[in-house]
């Protein structure tokens, strides 16, 4: 490039996270500084429309953060409810111990054929199987710890 | 607006203050809801993983710690909710083919012309570039590819970009 | 599972303290059954190479990225669809920098066969660049 900023020294400057030195550069080259705004110009031509959150979702979404209050009996019984919940949660086999690869393909072989999943598989404790949980066994059974 | 930064909002929802989890809501549902459109390329689909990546972040908030940028945190969250999604509805109607589950997101319209000739992962790497603003580190980690990898997909990208859409130097 | 291990004598006459980037392409071979899931392990001296990164047949493969910079990784990847490759199959490449002779192991630690049956598919990598 004899001097010249390289591509990604290009979008560098372009987004902002470039070093001092390659600042410099660019503010004292026409053909960087060419370069970079045509980067900008790119970056403004992928920019999306932006998208409108209807007040219902939005107004469900901050809910999940401020559960209602329960009347006591309510209350009593979703205590109870949750003993009981602990105490089945305990009883359940837990994941083995050496997972593999092969685990994950089983696991996503049955997301992808709408079949039943144990439970166990839920690594993640979101309350349901799914990819997330696919991707979990992957990286431990890829883990060299 | 909320002043505290994102690891402090982090801390304040894993000891159940509600106020920083609207905050996390008002900083990121924007790029969520895009992002989750670029996947999606359906509305009311992005909605619905917008409600999922938010009550994910809800339900992870006790062990929640942000090592990372958020964007770096919750990029692989709504992927995965989003082609989940797809995944979904092609069981349920046949679909656009185009709906790789496996695959990077597919650009739509004008972007899809903007980025053609750039492999899938490619076209990822410049749109979190680009459109999402991650530094290349944030893009490595929230991909799980080496830094390396990422500098090589974005700088051929650019060359062909390059050629494609501004002056030659 | 039966774990096969193939020890490959790859010398690399290099001389010492002279790094040089290498790739070591792994295949696998399931004859005609298929191949819906593998995991592999690569060994090598990480005084005399460590690995630097990691690329994909079909798609990139899953790894720990705390194997990078050292010289033992675990690399695995599946695939859902009916039908995946059969016969023998490059599943991964990964780049390594060499500063002295070294050899590479790999074994299979799982596989399978599209509907999960567990099978044994050898394997062999071939070394590229470098001297």
């Amino acid at each position: 490039m004899d001097g010249h900023l390289d591509l990604l020294g290009l979008d560098a400057v372009r987004a902002g996270d470039a070093t001092p030195e390659q600042r410099a550069h660019a503010e004292s080259c026409a053909d960087c500084r060419a370069g970079v705004d045509g980067f900008r110009d790119l970056a403004a031509r992928l920019a999306p429309a932006p998208l409108d959150v209807p007040a219902d979702v939005r107004r469900r979404i901050l809910s999940i953060a401020r559960p209602r209050r329960l009347w006591r009996p309510l209350l009593a019984a979703a205590a109870l409810l949750l003993i009981g919940l602990s105490v089945w949660l305990a009883s359940r086999p837990t994941a083995p111990h050496r997972i593999d690869i092969v685990d994950a393909y089983s696991v996503a072989l049955r997301l992808r054929e709408g079949r039943s999943i144990e439970s166990k598989w839920d690594l993640n404790g979101d309350g349901k199987v799914d990819t997330l949980d696919v991707d979990e066994i992957a990286r431990r059974s890829v883990s060299i710890r | 607006m909320d002043p505290r930064p994102d690891a402090d909002l982090a801390r304040a929802l894993r000891d159940g203050d509600a106020s920083a989890f609207d905050a996390l809501y008002e900083r990121y549902h924007s790029w969520v809801l895009a992002l989750a459109f670029r996947f999606t390329k359906n509305r009311e689909d992005a909605l619905d993983v917008l409600q999922d990546t938010f009550a994910y972040l809800h339900r992870k908030r006790h062990d929640f710690e942000l090592r990372s940028q958020m964007k770096t945190f919750l990029y692989p969250v709504v992927k995965h909710l989003a082609l989940s999604r797809a995944t979904l509805a092609r069981r349920q109607a046949p679909l656009d083919p185009r709906l790789d589950p496996a695959a990077p997101p597919v650009a739509a319209d004008n972007v899809a012309e903007l980025l053609s000739g750039l492999s899938d992962v490619q076209q990822e790497v410049v749109l979190m570039r680009f459109v999402d603003g991650l530094d290349l580190q944030a893009i490595a980690d929230a991909l799980e590819v080496p830094l390396g990898t990422v500098k090589s997909r974005l700088h051929s990208a650019l060359e062909l970009l390059r050629g494609k859409n501004f002056p030659n130097r | 599972m039966k774990a096969l291990t193939l020890v490959l004598g790859l010398i690399a006459l290099v001389p010492a303290k002279q790094a040089q980037f290498v790739a070591v392409d792994i295949y696998a071979n399931s004859d005609g059954k298929g191949l819906a899931a593998w995991q592999i392990e690569l060994d090598c001296d990480p005084s005399k190479a460590k690995i630097v990164g990691v690329e994909g047949g079909e798609k990139p493969p899953y790894y720990d990225p705390a194997a990078l910079q050292g010289g033992r990784i675990i690399l695995a990847s599946f695939t859902t669809e009916p039908q995946p490759p059969a016969g023998r199959v490059l599943v991964a490449r990964v780049h390594l920098q060499e500063t002295g002779k070294t050899d590479y192991a790999v074994k299979v630690m799982a596989a399978a066969a599209p509907g999960g049956e567990r099978i044994e598919p050898t394997i062999d990598l071939v070394r590229t660049g470098g001297k």
